[in-house]
């Protein structure tokens, strides 16, 4: 559904990772960060023209 | 005719109903102050039963109006108001021992802007069925519609035109039609994440937060939704147009295996925006996933109340 609504595909990840395991975790994150460091900034799911600031102004 | 004939059966039903003292309520459709304009109305009074109507404009989901009543309830169901009627017994919403289900088989309802369009803005005067199409007539204009053009597109996908429960049935059962294959879903999925960003973009700008699409759906019934919660904010309730796509991007993901996309969102919204393009990736996705769709069976167990070992979880990090 992220996807389908625009978000780069890979940017939204899911794993499922107990509570005792905090290796796992760790290695999870870092493999994360590199696959989302390679897709670079985020592009929103507007194009840039069209965001408005966060309060919705188009300033 | 044949909705005349169909609208004074709901009307015997209504007042026996009534008279027996079987319900206290029953909840149809009564015409509206305008041609293809029937709205909700609530009968309590036998003699007020021949207020009740039937024709090819009772869009609305009156599911919406039978969640937590305490009295006993009959109300007029097409196909897509008992799927939700269903979905809302099976989240026990519903008691199915306090309410009667006068199923009707419906093979569509007229959307509006679609007439709107035939006439090129002028306003509709009358409205007469002949057959298989209808009588559009606005000032100096009389034109024949095939109705099957004139339907909404939840309609013209709808493969559960008769009610999947009912304690009675009134009319006809309408043919059987061929699997949903989503096309429309697929063709929005091909496009590049850029294109779709675009295509959003330019739909929910359109959006004015007012909330309609939300009041209108029946599987909306939290306490407090979470648009309009303020601490925490959970969106933002400005129109900002990437604020405008989280909101339903969120009221979709809440609508998970419980949308019987009846489309009540999609009508409902008075900025015309395509509602269903988004409601209906959800249902694909819990279907294609889960091979489950929201209220055609009463023994069901919702898609998100039910936990198999081998769910598929395709959406989890590749390791």
């Amino acid at each position: 559904m992220m996807e389908y609504i625009g978000v780069d595909e890979g940017r939204v990840n899911f794993a499922w990772v107990s509570a005792a395991e905090g290796g796992r975790f760790g290695e999870l994150v870092k493999e994360v960060t590199e696959k989302v460091k390679k897709l670079g900034p985020n592009k929103g799911i507007v194009p840039s023209q069209e965001a408005g600031c966060c309060c919705g102004c188009k300033s | 005719m044949r909705m005349q004939k169909l609208a004074s059966a709901i009307q015997d039903a209504a007042k026996k109903l009534l008279e027996e003292k079987k319900v206290d309520l029953v909840v149809g459709f009564s015409r509206g102050s305008l041609p293809l304009r029937s709205t909700p109305c609530f009968i309590r009074k036998p003699e007020d039963a021949a207020k009740l109507t039937w024709d090819c404009s009772c869009e609305n989901n009156l599911a919406n109006y039978l969640r937590r009543r305490q009295d006993r309830v009959a109300v007029v169901a097409k196909g897509c108001d008992a799927r939700s009627i269903v979905a809302l017994i099976n989240e026990n919403q519903i008691d199915r021992n306090n309410l009667y289900i006068i199923g009707v088989p419906c093979s569509g309802m007229v959307d509006r802007v679609k007439v709107d369009a035939a006439l090129e803005g002028k306003d509709l005067i009358d409205v007469e069925e002949k057959g298989d199409t209808l009588v559009l007539k606005a000032k100096g204009v009389t034109m024949e519609v095939k109705t099957g053009d004139l339907m909404h597109d939840t309609c013209k996908v709808c493969r559960y035109g008769n009610p999947v429960v009912y304690d009675m049935m009134i009319g006809d059962p309408v043919p059987a039609k061929p699997e949903d294959n989503f096309a429309d879903v697929a063709a929005f999925e091909d496009l590049s994440p850029a294109e779709r960003r675009a295509a959003l973009a330019a739909e929910f700008s359109k959006c004015i937060r007012c909330y309609a699409c939300r009041n209108a759906c029946p599987m909306c019934y939290c306490t407090e939704c979470f648009v309009d919660c303020s601490a925490p904010v959970w969106v933002n309730k400005s129109t900002g147009t990437d604020d405008n796509i989280m909101f339903q991007a969120g009221r979709v993901f809440h609508s998970a295996g419980r949308c019987a996309d009846c489309g009540a969102c999609d009508r409902a919204c008075p900025m015309g925006i395509n509602l269903r393009g988004m409601t209906r990736k959800m249902v694909k996705e819990v279907k294609e996933l889960f091979g489950y769709e929201t209220g055609v069976n009463l023994d069901d167990k919702p898609a998100l109340a039910e936990f198999k070992a081998d769910d598929p979880q395709p959406f989890l990090v590749k390791e």
